[in-house]
């Protein structure tokens, strides 16, 4: 039984393809959201290239991932936040391959974060 | 609400270290364990140590002694050096615990 | 009495998952409640049968079945994890039946579920 909600972040650290992380967290972030907890998707560091647009995964032989996170809506998942200064040092832009995201300078960010009872880094 | 800060690489070749400072605010623990410890050189370190009136910074013992890791010559209120049950106890007096490895 | 879950993430033969171990076997010694250990991404390499680690070497697995007998603790494997690395049960043929042929019986083969399940009991949740 699942008696009570928490506040749950999963702060995305890693670029989507070399290693599982992006894939292992999307799975834990479904499964809480199923489970109907307040879960929030944080992106941060090489983390923001999970949400970069035009990826060919199939490129690299790879399972394109990505486009589950048009889900998040459907999944109760409703912020998801990422690091401007993230964006910045990676010379990327805020046109990401999904909706309703929430650019947050890097203070904003951290406060946020701090706002989590659970925070699980991949 | 406070974060308990877990460190556990070397930010000689990691960026947690970097993305942790990012997210520090007042009143948050900082330790420093595994090859976390050995950070302790790291130019990180001045920024971490810049905050010490606003954060404590810790450095599990057994884990800095098994490196060869001396800490003796930074002064106490900036860096303690704890035990593992005294981690478990940090861990409680924080309201959430962040895992950078 | 508070309680902790831990989510261990890294394989049997790191030195981070002896820090894991300590940390846990601490906690239960200071009176903390350990309710379950969730292993997920190469921590569910912890729960093979196969494993052999040198004599000599520190032996993670004898810990995990010792932490798992003297105190009751619950070690919980991803299920999804467990199979992408090679780890299964099966359903006998003739009894119906699952068994787990490669996972040690001091572990539980578990869904995400009850990572989530954990999560929502437990006082703090760590990640190791």
């Amino acid at each position: 039984m699942i008696n009570k909600k928490q506040s749950i972040a999963i702060l995305n650290s890693t670029a989507p393809f070399a290693s599982t992380n992006g894939k292992d967290a999307l799975d834990l972030a479904l499964i809480f959201g199923s489970y109907e907890q307040n879960t929030s998707l944080f992106f941060q560091g090489d983390g923001v290239y999970q949400l970069v647009k035009k990826q060919s995964p199939d490129k690299i032989s790879t399972k394109d991932y990505l486009k589950t996170f048009a889900a998040f809506e459907f999944y109760d998942i409703k912020h998801i936040y990422v690091c401007a200064a993230s964006l910045d040092q990676r010379a990327l832009s805020d046109d990401f391959h999904i909706d309703n995201v929430t650019v947050l300078t890097t203070s904003e960010f951290s406060k946020e974060l701090h706002a989590r009872k659970i925070i699980l880094r991949f | 609400m406070t974060i308990l800060h877990l460190i556990r690489s070397s930010a000689f070749s990691s960026n947690d270290l970097k993305q942790c400072i990012s997210n520090i605010e007042h009143y948050d623990n900082v330790v420093l364990l595994d090859d976390g410890c050995y950070n302790i050189n790291h130019p990180l370190m001045k920024q971490l140590q810049d905050k010490s009136s606003m954060i404590n910074l810790y450095i599990v013992k057994d884990h800095a002694q098994a490196r060869a890791v001396n800490f003796d010559d930074i002064s106490k209120e900036v860096l303690n050096s704890i035990t593992m049950t005294e981690l478990v106890a940090l861990t409680f007096s924080n309201d959430s615990v962040v895992t950078w490895q | 009495m508070q309680t902790l879950a831990v989510m261990v993430t890294t394989p049997p033969h790191s030195n981070l998952t002896t820090t894991a171990i300590d940390y846990i076997e601490c906690a239960i010694q200071k009176g903390i409640k350990v309710i379950g250990v969730f292993f997920y991404q190469d921590g569910v390499l912890n729960a093979s049968s196969y494993l052999s680690l040198p004599n000599d070497e520190y032996q993670s697995i004898k810990q995990w079945q010792r932490l798992n007998k003297e105190y009751d603790l619950p070690l919980h494997i991803c299920v999804t994890a467990g199979e992408k690395r090679g780890l299964t049960d099966e359903i006998d043929d003739q009894t119906g039946k699952k068994t787990q042929t490669n996972i040690n019986d001091a572990f539980i083969l578990s869904g995400l579920g009850e990572l989530v399940e954990l999560s929502s009991k437990a006082d703090r949740v760590v990640q190791l």
